[in-house]
C-alpha cells in the first residue's frame, strides 16, 4: 500500500503492440476515478519517474518472447501481490505467436539478415506459462471497461470476473443475425464473451481474440466450419490466430481438422 | 362476459391507426434489420413490416429487458432505492403485429412472473402495454405452433387481426384497451358484416389447412419420463456448444442473474438483473464449487426437460410456443422439433401422428 492507503499498481509491457496499455490511456472518462482508487507507481508508457516495486497489483501486457522477458516477468511476479495478464498476447500468446508456427532461424534471417546473434528469441508463450497469474483479461485489445471493472474489483479485494459464456450471448442480446448463417467463419460460439460482440455487430466474423470459454466444445465448432466448406488450414488459423496457446491444449490436439 | 363487437379495417388504414397512436403510445413493431426481423420502437408506421415470419428474439425483451436496474445503494447515506419507477417508461406502449405464438409466450410469462411471486418490473410493463395481434395464415420457416396448440389465442391481446380478402383485416376485440384503440380512430373501423364473418371463416380454414401438425403433444410427458437415458442426449450433446442462443431467443425462458455493479467511486452500487440461461456452466454452480450440471450435455438435456416436462409440473403447460426461434438461432443446427419428434418415435406409448401403436 502507498502512504495514502491506496494499492500500488505497476503496468508493464512485454512483446506485443502496446495497444492494451494504450487502451488504458484511452479511458479518459474514468482515468481520474481510477487514480482515485490506486496509485500507479510504475508505468513507463505514461510516467517519467517509475518505481522498482514492490507493487500490490501488476498488470502485464504482451507475450513472453525472449529469454530476457522470462527473467523480467519472474521479477515482476516476485515483487507483486497480485498479477493480472491483460490482452490476448499475455493471456494466450496473441498475434506475435504466429512466429511459433514457422522456422525460427529462417524468420530471424528474413528480418535481420545475417546479424542475428544478438537475438534471444524463444518460442512465444503466454505469461501464465512462466508465472502464476491471478486473473486474465483477454482480448485484442483488452476491453477497456473490463479493465476498469477489474481495477474496482481488486480495490475491493475481489477477483475480477470475465463472462463465462460465449459471444453468442451478446450477439443474441444485440439482435445480430448469425454470421455462420451468412457463411462467415465465425468463432463466436466458442469464444469468451465480454466484447459486447463488437466485430459481429459490424458484420465481421468473430476472430476468437478473447480465447476459448471454459468447457468449450471445439469439436462442434470444427464440424460447423467444415460443413461450411472451411479447409483444415483455415480452421486451424481461425482457432490459433489470436490464441496460439490453444494449440498446447490436449482437447485441441485431439481434434481431427 | 361481455360480447365484443367485431370489426374490419383496411390494411392501409392500419398504418393510419398507428400514426394516430404515436401521439399517445411508444409504438413497437417488427422491423427489418439486415437479414432478420426484430421488434423495435418505431416513429413512422412505414418502417413496420408485418409481412414477417419470425423476429429473432421474442417480445419478451419488451417486458423483461436483457439488462434491468432493480435498485441502487448509497453507501455513505446508507440508503437503498427501488428503481422500479425509473425503469418503467411513463408512456404506455403499443405493440403491433404479435403472432399468436408470442402472445401465448406472454401468457406463459404472466404465470411465471405472477402467481406465487409478483414480479412488478414485468407486470407494470405488461399493464401499460396494448397489444395488436396478427393471425398467421401460413406456417413460418421453423415454427411448429400447431403441434403445441399455440397457433390460436383466446386471450392476451387487445385487438387481434386476421387477414381476410380485399386487403382487409378482421378485427377481434379482446379487452377495453382494444376498445380504446378503436375509439382513437373510429372512422377507420367498420362493423363486420355477415360477408366479413364468412371471409374470416375462410381465412381460418386456410390457416387450418396450411399449418402442419408435426408431433403429438398428447404423450410428451410420458415420452420424456421414459427418455431420460436415451442416447440422443449424448448425440446432440456432441453438437451443442452451450452458447445459449436457443434460450436467449425463447419467448418463455425467464431466467435471469442478479449482479451488483459498484460505481468507480466505491460509494454507490446498482443491483441489476441480466438474462441468464441454464446452458451456462455458472448457472448451476453453487458454493464450494459444486455444479449440479457439470457436463455440457447435462445442461442441454436439462433445458429440454425443464421446458417440456418441468413446466408442466409447475405451470400445468409446456414452456414452448412452437415459435421455432431456437431452431433458427442454433449455430449447430439442432432442432428442438426434430429432437422431440425423434424421442416420440423411440418411446411412443400413446397415439402418434401416424395413428400407430
Amino acid at each position: 500500500m502507498s502512504d495514502n492507503g491506496k494499492p500500488k499498481v505497476g503496468i508493464f509491457g512485454l512483446t506485443g503492440c502496446a495497444g492494451c496499455q494504450l487502451n488504458i490511456l484511452n479511458i479518459e472518462d474514468h482515468l481520474l476515478d481510477i487514480l482515485g482508487l490506486v496509485d500507479i507507481t510504475t508505468w513507463v508508457m505514461a510516467k517519467q519517474e517509475n518505481s522498482d516495486g514492490p507493487w500490490d497489483i501488476a498488470f502485464v501486457e504482451g507475450s513472453v518472447a525472449k529469454e530476457s522477458e522470462v527473467e523480467r516477468v519472474k521479477k515482476i511476479r516476485e515483487k507483486s501481490d497480485v498479477l493480472i495478464a491483460i490482452g490476448a498476447c499475455a493471456t494466450h500468446g496473441g498475434l506475435p505467436a504466429i512466429r511459433n508456427m514457422r522456422d525460427i532461424e529462417e524468420m530471424k534471417e528474413t528480418v535481420y539478415g545475417e546479424q542475428t546473434s544478438h537475438l534471444d528469441v524463444i518460442p512465444i508463450k503466454p505469461v501464465s506459462h512462466y508465472v502464476d497469474v491471478d486473473a486474465e483479461l483477454p482480448g485484442c485489445p483488452m476491453d477497456k471497461m473490463e479493465f476498469v471493472r477489474a481495477v474496482m474489483a481488486l480495490a475491493m479485494k475481489k477477483t475480477p470476473q470475465v463472462p463465462n459464456y460465449s459471444v453468442c450471448y451478446e450477439c443474441r442480446v444485440n439482435e445480430n443475425p448469425c454470421l455462420l448463417d451468412e457463411g462467415k467463419f465465425c468463432m463466436g460460439p466458442v469464444t469468451q464473451a465480454g466484447c459486447d460482440s463488437l466485430c459481429p455487430s459490424y458484420g465481421a466474423a468473430c476472430e476468437g481474440c478473447r480465447g476459448p470459454i471454459a468447457q468449450v466444445n471445439w469439436g462442434a465448432e470444427v464440424k460447423i466450419l467444415k460443413e461450411m466448406g472451411a479447409t483444415a488450414d483455415q480452421i486451424r488459423r481461425k482457432f490459433l490466430k489470436y490464441c496460439p496457446s490453444t494449440a498446447d491444449m490436449e482437447d485441441f490436439q485431439e481434434l481431427t481438422l | 362476459m361481455v360480447i365484443m363487437q367485431n370489426y374490419v379495417i383496411k390494411k392501409e388504414d392500419l398504418n393510419k391507426l398507428v400514426e394516430r397512436a404515436l401521439d399517445d403510445y411508444d409504438v413497437y413493431a417488427p422491423v427489418q434489420k439486415k437479414s432478420i426481423h426484430v421488434y423495435d420502437q418505431i416513429s413512422d408506421p412505414a418502417s413496420m413490416d408485418l409481412n414477417y415470419g419470425q423476429t429473432m428474439t421474442s417480445a419478451k425483451k419488451l417486458f423483461n429487458p436483457p439488462v434491468e436496474n432493480m435498485m441502487t445503494f448509497d453507501f455513505d447515506k446508507k440508503e437503498i432505492k427501488d428503481r422500479l419507477e425509473d425503469t418503467i417508461p411513463e408512456t404506455p406502449s403499443l405493440i403491433v403485429g404479435l403472432h399468436a405464438c408470442d402472445i401465448n409466450g406472454l401468457l406463459f410469462l404472466d404465470r411465471v412472473y405472477g402467481g406465487e411471486y409478483d414480479d412488478l418490473y414485468y407486470q407494470k410493463r405488461r399493464e401499460k402495454t396494448t397489444i395488436i395481434g396478427l393471425n398467421c395464415l401460413e406456417s413460418c420457416e421453423s415454427g411448429f405452433c400447431r403441434s403445441v396448440n399455440t397457433h390460436i389465442v383466446l386471450e392476451g391481446y387487445d385487438l387481434f387481426l386476421t387477414p381476410i380478402e380485399d386487403e382487409r383485416y378482421y378485427v377481434n376485440v379482446g379487452s377495453p384497451k382494444g376498445d380504446r384503440l378503436i375509439t382513437l380512430a373510429p372512422d377507420l373501423f367498420e362493423e363486420a358484416t355477415e360477408d366479413d364473418v364468412d371471409a374470416f371463416r375462410k381465412s381460418l380454414q386456410k390457416k387450418h389447412e396450411s399449418l402442419p401438425v408435426e408431433f403429438h403433444l398428447d404423450n410428451l410427458t410420458e415420452t420424456l419420463d421414459m427418455a431420460w437415458d436415451d442416447p440422443i442426449w449424448e448425440e446432440i450433446g456432441e453438437d451443442c456448444m452451450n452458447c445459449g442462443s436457443c434460450a436467449l431467443v425463447c419467448p418463455t425462458c425467464y431466467c435471469f442473474d442478479v449482479v451488483d455493479e459498484v460505481g468507480l467511486d466505491l460509494k454507490e452500487s446498482t443491483r441489476k438483473r441480466k438474462w441468464d440461461t441454464c446452458l451456462y456452466y455458472d448457472f448451476a454452480l453453487v458454493a464450494g464449487n459444486h455444479n449440479f450440471r457439470e457436463e455440457p450435455e447435462a445442461r442441454l438435456k436439462y433445458r429440454f426437460y425443464h421446458k417440456m416436462r418441468g413446466a408442466v409440473h409447475d405451470q400445468g403447460i409446456i414452456a414452448c410456443t412452437g415459435c421455432g426461434r431456437c431452431i433458427d438461432a442454433c449455430p449447430a443446427g439442432i432442432s428442438f422439433l426434430d429432437v422431440l419428434a425423434q424421442l416420440q418415435k423411440n418411446w411412443a406409448s400413446a397415439p402418434t401422428i401416424e395413428g400407430g401403436n
